[in-house]
């Protein structure tokens, strides 16, 4: 038996992962979540905004990450919407830009049809040069963006009235699943200007532990990986309750990935406790 | 000299980028240098693309190892490169393309009309250059403000926010009043200068035809006239495979002249191009979504107690019978208790019957019904639209209003003139607004139609705005009966027989809707093809994205978690102190960032509270983690500050391929 589970094929343990996530997935098994308090800080960034405020959204990852990410992006546009904030999306990254198409078509237009483009958002796109965009946003980001993603001059957009530089903006958001990313933006603007830019981020689990040496000075708040989204969605839906016009379940897809999540944690653990058991026990039976 | 200039241009940009970093002064010259180095890693992105094809064109043709993939990543690579570089399949962009116009090139020097009013054109220290979009058609002469073409709206504003004087203001508004078509082809002609087009909207008559070309000898003038009286004849054509109950050739005229509609074949036709409007007003050939109606004693005693009947719309898929199955085409209104209640909202309650009577629905999707019914539009809510349309606004003066003012010596010069008179409902048109909204079938010609019967003489301008503004966000019946189809979905399950009767009207009018997209889509004369985004919906960039790239990549970070648990099971053991204190931080984060946790040690007192695994992990994290990242931090800053300088300096020269320090 011991031999057997030494030499378990991986196909198990493939499988195992498989029902993990899987059933709970199906069965829609949601697990309550309690704020932590960097949550709570983050959530705070946005909310304690005045109504209007201008809202910079970095939206530098890619679909790969689109699991971890793509709740916490939803969360903290809605969020923005729901307070009335002014939002002005860019990327760093080349798909960045189809994401933010993605984000307004499905979730601005889709629920808060009210707002109108240009006047309330806008989507400047995909610029390349990774820091060197965080660079010239700094000084004159006219320079860098003459028009929206569609086309039209940034002169004649109403929301862009008045808005030289990052530091107009009352808070910058990056969705963050690498480089470049929080950490170019932190490094190259919140550093620059400490008094004058405020930053907060949603990142990957991986790209997480990386930044806690910037909060809270330079990083005003994180969101790390799906739990901290979960967190956030839970605070946003006691705070705003969705109203009939909304899809709910949009809003809870972090919610419902913490199942899973759990399920394939402790299948973790117990794979661990497993292999340490059959090594400790290998290791009598050859002393 | 091969690698004295990488040298240099690697020793000035450091120092530049060096320099810009701790002098505000010199901010500038990082930003120089940085856009330098987009332009250069442009270059090389060209090369890398050819060193990418060479590499593995030359494996495929060896069939070594791998060749397949190979293949496929030059497949790939091609097909990326080839339908976003030509925009393939990419819609043009749609604020360029002029709707509902025709083009025909004029050369702007040939443009045979100028206008000129006296004055001078202001030239500042501030502003040296005039707008770009009049630069080629303003000059001066003798005296006089010179303008070749006529000047558009766009041109106008640009004009005007030049030079913020009022003399200059009130020189661009006479200029804009005498640089325009003459007054019969006023909003039909217009000469673009950026493609240098002059423009004709909707199909050109031979009477208009001759009354143009008369204007000009130019046989540049000339022959752009017949090339636009030739594009405005093209014939387009489309067979709906439904058309709207009331839509009829007559009805095709009235929304234009050009447009044709034989209810035998369906067919529809339209002479030269189709404009937004025109494909709106095709469009909206359907009844719109039924109001939701409040308690009003009036209204009920005035238009339903009679025979308490009301006739109801046939459903499309039913021609000639109720919307409840088996009943004669007038059905009893709502239920004896809804009378008492004073609740005359009739549609609702037989909406709902309708939809009982064709299978079971559960409370949730009861409710789901109601709060749909809630959301409806509201009389109430269009009579305040209309009142505020109505409130008179402040006339703004024009500067040569104003000019005159301060020439006559006024001293405080207002830009805003009196109030407009407020403009009210008649009793009569409310009425009529009501009788409207309890009818059988919401058609907005119908409201109109009967507003101006009662308009006692009135002008409606006012009105007639407010309730194309206000209906412009009211959705159709079919569209309502489809969002309640979803919502009631999404609530429970619904028969074939119940989806069936909310969901054909909107089918029937999404293929109407579909046909007269297509017409005006061949109508459609395209401008600039490649004006449009590589990545449009629709586009095969979008497709590849959508259903290649972003499954692709997704799969490829999911694959992560089977090769983590696997190599977690054969790989993370105890084997010393610091594994196994490696392994005890990882089941504390790993708990910590689930609800476990919390099931696992929240039964823990408070005083004990930083033990619950939650608080440890937030402890690991802002603790150990920042103190560990931040060492590491600091000693990649101080190694790269190492390794800069000594680039900066070409004491390090590996980066080129050299082997010597």
């Amino acid at each position: 038996m011991l031999e057997k589970l030494q030499h378990l094929d991986r196909r198990w343990v493939f499988l195992m992962m498989l029902l993990a996530v899987a059933v709970p997935m199906l069965a829609d098994w949601q697990v309550p979540e309690k704020s932590t308090l960097l949550v709570r800080q983050t959530f705070e960034a946005i909310d304690r905004l005045p109504e209007g405020s201008k809202i910079l959204l970095s939206w530098d990852w890619d679909p790969s990450a689109e699991g971890e990410l793509g709740p916490m992006a939803n969360a903290f546009v809605r969020h923005c919407c729901q307070k009335k904030h002014k939002m002005v999306f860019i990327a760093l990254w080349p798909v960045g830009q189809q994401l933010i198409d993605d984000t307004i078509e499905k979730l601005i237009q889709a629920d808060y049809p009210h707002l109108v483009y240009g006047r309330d958002y806008v989507n400047l796109g995909f610029k390349p040069g990774n820091e060197g965009v965080i660079k010239v946003l700094l000084t004159d980001l006219r320079q860098l963006y003459t028009t929206d993603a569609r086309g039209t001059n940034i002169e004649k957009i109403p929301v862009m009235r008045g808005l030289n530089t990052v530091r107009d903006f009352d808070l910058v958001v990056s969705v963050s699943a690498g480089y470049p990313g929080i950490k170019e933006w932190v490094q190259y603007a919140s550093a620059a200007y400490p008094n004058q830019v405020r930053l907060i981020t949603g990142t990957t689990g991986v790209s997480a532990p990386l930044l806690y040496p910037y909060i809270p000075d330079q990083l005003q708040g994180m969101l790390g990986a799906i739990k901290g989204a979960a967190e956030y969605e839970q605070l946003l839906l006691e705070k705003y309750p969705p109203t009939h016009g909304e899809e709910v379940g949009k809003y809870q897809e972090a919610l419902r990935r913490m199942g899973p999540q759990l399920a394939a944690h402790l299948l973790m653990i117990g794979l661990i406790v497993l292999g340490n058991i059959l090594y400790f026990a290998s290791r009598r039976k050859q002393s | 000299m091969k690698r004295t200039i990488p040298l240099v241009i690697t020793f000035v940009c450091g120092v530049v980028l060096l320099a810009a970093h701790f002098s505000p002064y010199t901010h500038r010259w990082g930003e120089a240098a940085m856009i330098w180095f987009d332009i250069l890693a442009s270059i090389a992105f060209l090369l890398g693309g050819g060193n990418l094809l060479k590499v593995h064109l030359k494996k495929v043709f060896a069939q070594q190892a791998g060749w397949a993939y190979s293949l496929i990543t030059v497949v790939a690579f091609v097909v990326t490169l080839w339908v976003g570089l030509v925009k393939w399949g990419a819609p043009p962009a749609a604020h360029l393309e002029h709707y509902g116009e025709s083009f025909a090139h004029v050369p702007l020097e040939e443009f045979p009309f100028t206008y000129s009013v006296p004055g001078q054109l202001p030239k500042t220290a501030e502003r040296p250059l005039l707008p770009a979009s009049v630069r080629a058609q303003l000059s001066q002469a003798d005296g006089q403000v010179v303008f070749r073409g006529w000047l558009l709206p766009n041109q106008k504003s640009d004009l005007l926010a030049y030079h913020p004087t009022l003399a200059w203001r009130c020189l661009v508004e006479q200029l804009a009043k005498a640089a325009q078509p003459s007054a019969g082809f006023r909003g039909k002609l217009a000469y673009y200068p950026e493609p240098q087009a002059l423009a004709f909207r909707g199909s050109m008559t031979p009477q208009e035809r001759a009354e143009l070309e008369a204007l000009s000898p130019s046989d540049a003038w000339r022959s752009a006239v017949a090339a636009l009286y030739e594009a405005g004849q093209r014939q387009t054509e489309v067979v709906a495979p439904t058309a709207p109950e009331r839509f009829t050739p007559e009805q095709a005229r009235k929304i234009s002249p050009a447009l044709d509609y034989d209810p035998a074949s369906r067919r529809l036709q339209i002479r030269g191009p189709m404009s937004l409007s025109e494909r709106q007003a095709l469009e909206q050939q359907f009844p719109l979504a039924r109001p939701k109606l409040t308690a009003d004693p009036a209204l009920t005693s005035a238009h339903q107690p009679e025979s308490s009947t009301v006739p109801l719309r046939p459903s499309a898929h039913q021609p000639g019978t109720s919307i409840v199955q088996g009943e004669s085409s007038t059905v009893q209104l709502g239920t004896a208790n809804d009378q008492q209640r004073g609740f005359a909202d009739p549609y609702r309650h037989h909406l709902w019957k309708a939809l009982e009577d064709q299978g079971p629905l559960t409370a949730k999707q009861a409710e789901v019904f109601q709060a749909h019914w809630e959301r409806r539009w509201t009389v109430e809510q269009l009579l305040e639209a209309i009142r505020m349309a109505g409130v008179g606004e402040p006339t703004e003066k024009t500067a040569c209003q104003m000019l005159a003012e301060k020439e006559q010596g006024v001293a405080d010069i207002q830009p805003i003139g009196p109030l407009e008179p407020d403009q009210t409902l008649r009793p009569e048109q409310a009425a009529a607004i009501r009788t409207w909204a309890a009818g059988p079938n919401l058609y907005l010609e119908d409201l109109l139609e009967q507003l101006a019967k009662t308009s006692g003489g009135q002008s409606p301008g006012f009105i007639q705005t407010a309730l194309q503004n206000f209906f412009h966000q009211v959705p159709t019946e079919a569209e309502a009966k489809k969002t309640l189809c979803v919502e009631l979905l999404r609530a429970g399950p619904l028969t074939e027989a119940q989806r069936e009767f909310l969901l054909a009207d909107y089918r029937a009018e999404w293929a109407w809707r579909t046909a007269v997209g297509e017409l005006f889509r061949q109508a459609h004369q395209v401008k600039f093809p490649w004006s449009g985004q590589y990545n449009a919906a629709g586009s095969p960039f979008w497709w590849i994205y959508e259903y290649m790239f972003k499954p692709l990549t997704a799969t490829m970070f999911a694959l992560l978690a089977f090769y983590v648990a696997s190599a977690a099971f054969r790989a993370f053991r105890a084997k010393n102190v610091e594994a196994a204190l490696l392994l005890g931080t990882a089941f504390v984060v790993l708990l910590g960032r689930t609800a476990a946790g919390t099931v696992l040690t929240g039964w823990l007192p408070d005083w004990l509270g930083w033990l619950r695994v939650e608080e440890l992990t937030v402890l690991i994290m802002t603790i150990f983690n920042t103190a560990g990242t931040r060492a590491i931090m600091i000693g990649i800053a101080l190694g790269i500050v190492a390794t800069s300088l000594k680039i900066i300096l070409g004491m390090d020269r590996s980066y080129l391929g050299s082997a010597e320090k």
